[in-house]
């Protein structure tokens, strides 16, 4: 037998009960169980053949090892996943293209910064059909904050749908896509869970995967609850593990998961630094720091990343949404100047 | 299966295979049926969403695009008699007057009924006795028992029952600050009792559909570098995170302006006020100050400037 029928038992995910029912029955290995007979198998384990069938069955799918898979297969895969777009082309050249499927982008920065507009936006850009480059999805949004404003969403939602439009124009050819894709098309794919508590938070992310054609995850903001958190620090610490845990869990089904993070004065700078602590640190794949000086000047720095080298990238949020600074000044002309001036 | 409880949500798959003796994958369905937030798409709450709380000042109104948000956390925040305290009598008034209820948590001691009468009356209220049975007064003692209010839904009870419009409460950094401790732990008690009230404020503003009004104080900005008095809102990064939409008040050279330092929404505008006897309205323009009186400031300003540079 090979290496996968010496796996211990214990190492399968069963049942407590089941596990102490194996034990009884003498059967330490998976390797154990192949080829025993039903009946034997029911006696030892002072069980019915029905149940010692079940068991054994369960034991043989569960038991199977992960399957491999070659870096080539992986990076097709990756090409294939298409990244939300933020619609600022210096945020999505950080990003390499946008919030990636798969991955846990984290946007950090203080009050006023403009995480929950980015949010936003690139909730309403998760639904832009396939034909004009989008993830032709649906989007979650779990607001911790009380922040999610429908009017605002509908706003984006508008300048969005124009913008597809005016795409359609020229490749007739898509025409009929864009023709069922309008403002109310866009809201009606973004899905608004309102969670009141942190147990809000961890329950809309266990139901969120029953959403049909879930492209991105957004919770805003992680830290909303957990800074309400009194008691044991090492329970905090756990209580951040398991959130983080069931983020890539969404993630891994091949959604973009995207959440907003407080900052936090920190004992060990006097720089505010990203809240809840170290080992939340490691939870995202990615984190993005928005600030904002005192002239108002916006700007989005990559912190951490697994691809690439860090950077930064200023942007504006006007009433479109999300867009380059650069191209703004440019378009609104007499106002750049007085501006910059 | 057994009911879901709020505790497992805090535990682990790990803790609870061994609690309720289920595998992973039963754990997982067990997680998935627990009772969750129903989510609502974008479209349904753009319809249903109702006119924000309008305060009759045009000016305020159009800064927070038609009046504070129903659902959310409005902060004023300013100086000492920049006008915080009349911004929520002109909301508390305006809304009285439109024959909508509202809740007034008073924790400073500075709610007076007979100003609020009077800036419904310059706004054109006829029946005083009918307006201020709208108005329902709560006067905490400290800030415990403000918490107790918030959590326990004292307040939210009383906003759904009367259907308010309106919860203010006045202020939330005197009642923050308010605390029995001293020093570092009070620091952080602080810290805790700002959270737990933030996250209570909003269960309130959601619960009641009503939109919640909240005041705070400023302190010293240590970090500005135009000018020594620069001041910044209070109580920390916490609170700051905590409420959606801040308005601050301020008065530079005798004249007001208001200015909307974070929303929801893009709007980020300026607005300039006068107070007087309709509570926050448009702004008279102030007598123009002699070349001397000018003088004289910007003399002070330039001491008080290098005074600050030398300690630094």
């Amino acid at each position: 037998m090979d290496a996968h029928a010496s796996t211990p038992l214990e190492h399968v995910a069963l049942r407590p009960k089941d596990h102490a029912l194996l034990g009884r029955g003498g059967f330490r290995r998976v390797g154990d169980l192949v080829g025993v007979d039903v009946n034997t198998a029911a006696s030892s384990m002072r069980i019915g053949p029905d149940k010692a069938q079940a068991l054994l069955e369960e034991v043989e799918e569960k038991a199977k090892p992960p399957p491999w898979h070659s870096a080539r297969e992986l990076e097709a895969q990756e090409h294939q996943r298409v990244p939300v777009v933020s619609f600022c082309r210096g945020i999505d050249e950080l990003l390499e293209g946008g919030a990636k499927p798969g991955k846990v982008l984290e946007v950090c920065g203080g009050p006023g910064a403009g995480k929950t507009q980015l949010l936003l936006q690139l909730c309403v850009d998760a639904t832009i059909p396939h034909q004009f480059c989008g993830a032709g999805g649906s989007s979650v949004f779990i607001d911790a904050d009380g922040s999610f404003a429908p009017s605002r969403c509908a706003q984006l939602a508008k300048e969005v749908a124009k913008h597809v439009h005016r795409l359609a124009r020229k490749k007739p050819e898509h025409q009929a896509a864009a023709a069922s894709y309008s403002e109310d098309a866009c809201l009606d794919a973004i899905h608004v869970y309102r969670a009141l508590d942190h147990g809000g938070v961890v329950r809309a992310l266990a139901q969120a995967s029953t959403i049909p054609d879930l492209k991105l995850l957004v919770v805003d903001s992680v830290a909303a609850h957990l800074r309400t958190f009194e008691g044991d620090p090492g329970e905090r610490i756990r209580i951040i593990a398991k959130l983080a845990l069931d983020l890539s869990r969404v993630a891994r089904r091949g959604v973009a998961v995207v959440v907003s993070n407080q900052l936090a004065s920190n004992l060990t700078s006097d720089k505010p630094g990203p809240a809840l602590g170290e080992a939340w640190s490691h939870a995202c794949d990615e984190r993005l720091m928005l600030q904002r000086d005192a002239s108002g000047k916006r700007s989005a720095t990559l912190a951490k990343s697994s691809v690439r080298a860090v950077g930064s990238a200023p942007f504006v949020v006007d009433e479109r949404g999300v867009r380059d600074a650069a191209r703004k000044r440019r378009g609104t002309g007499s106002s750049g100047t007085a501006a910059s001036a | 299966m057994a009911a879901w409880s709020a505790t497992r949500d805090f535990q682990t798959d790990t803790q609870l295979m061994r609690q309720l003796d289920k595998s992973p994958s039963q754990i997982q369905e067990l997680r998935s049926k627990a009772p969750a937030p129903v989510p609502q798409t974008a479209r349904a709450l753009r319809d249903a969403s109702t006119d924000p709380v309008a305060s009759g000042f045009d000016a305020l109104d159009q800064a927070l695009g038609g009046g504070v948000a129903r659902g959310r956390v409005t902060e004023l925040v300013g100086r000492a008699g920049a006008g915080k305290t009349q911004g929520c009598l002109t909301l508390a008034a305006a809304c009285a007057s439109r024959g909508d209820a509202m809740v007034y948590v008073d924790t400073e001691g500075s709610f007076r009924a007979q100003r609020l009468w009077q800036v419904a009356e310059a706004r054109g209220a006829q029946n005083s006795e009918e307006l201020l049975q709208r108005v329902h007064v709560l006067r905490p003692q400290n800030r415990e028992e403000l918490l107790a209010a918030l959590e326990t839904g004292v307040v939210e009870e009383r906003a759904r029952q009367a259907r308010a419009a309106l919860v203010v409460v006045d202020s939330v950094a005197a009642a923050a600050r308010g605390g029995t401790s001293s020093g570092r732990s009070d620091l952080i008690d602080r810290q805790r009792w700002l959270a737990r009230a933030a996250a209570a404020l909003k269960r309130v503003a959601c619960g009641a559909d009503c939109a919640v009004v909240v005041t705070n104080h400023v302190m010293a900005d240590l970090k500005a570098q135009d000018g020594c008095d620069a001041v910044t809102a209070a109580l920390g990064f916490t609170w700051h995170h905590a409420v959606n939409v801040r308005v601050m008040l301020d008065h530079v050279n005798g004249r007001r302006t208001g200015r909307v330092e974070k929303s929801c929404s893009d709007a980020e505008s300026a607005f300039t006020y006068g107070i007087g006897s309709a509570g926050l309205m448009e702004a008279v323009e102030a007598p123009a100050l002699s070349p001397a009186q000018r003088e004289r400031i910007e003399r002070n300003r330039a001491a008080a400037l290098a005074k600050r540079r030398r300690r630094s």
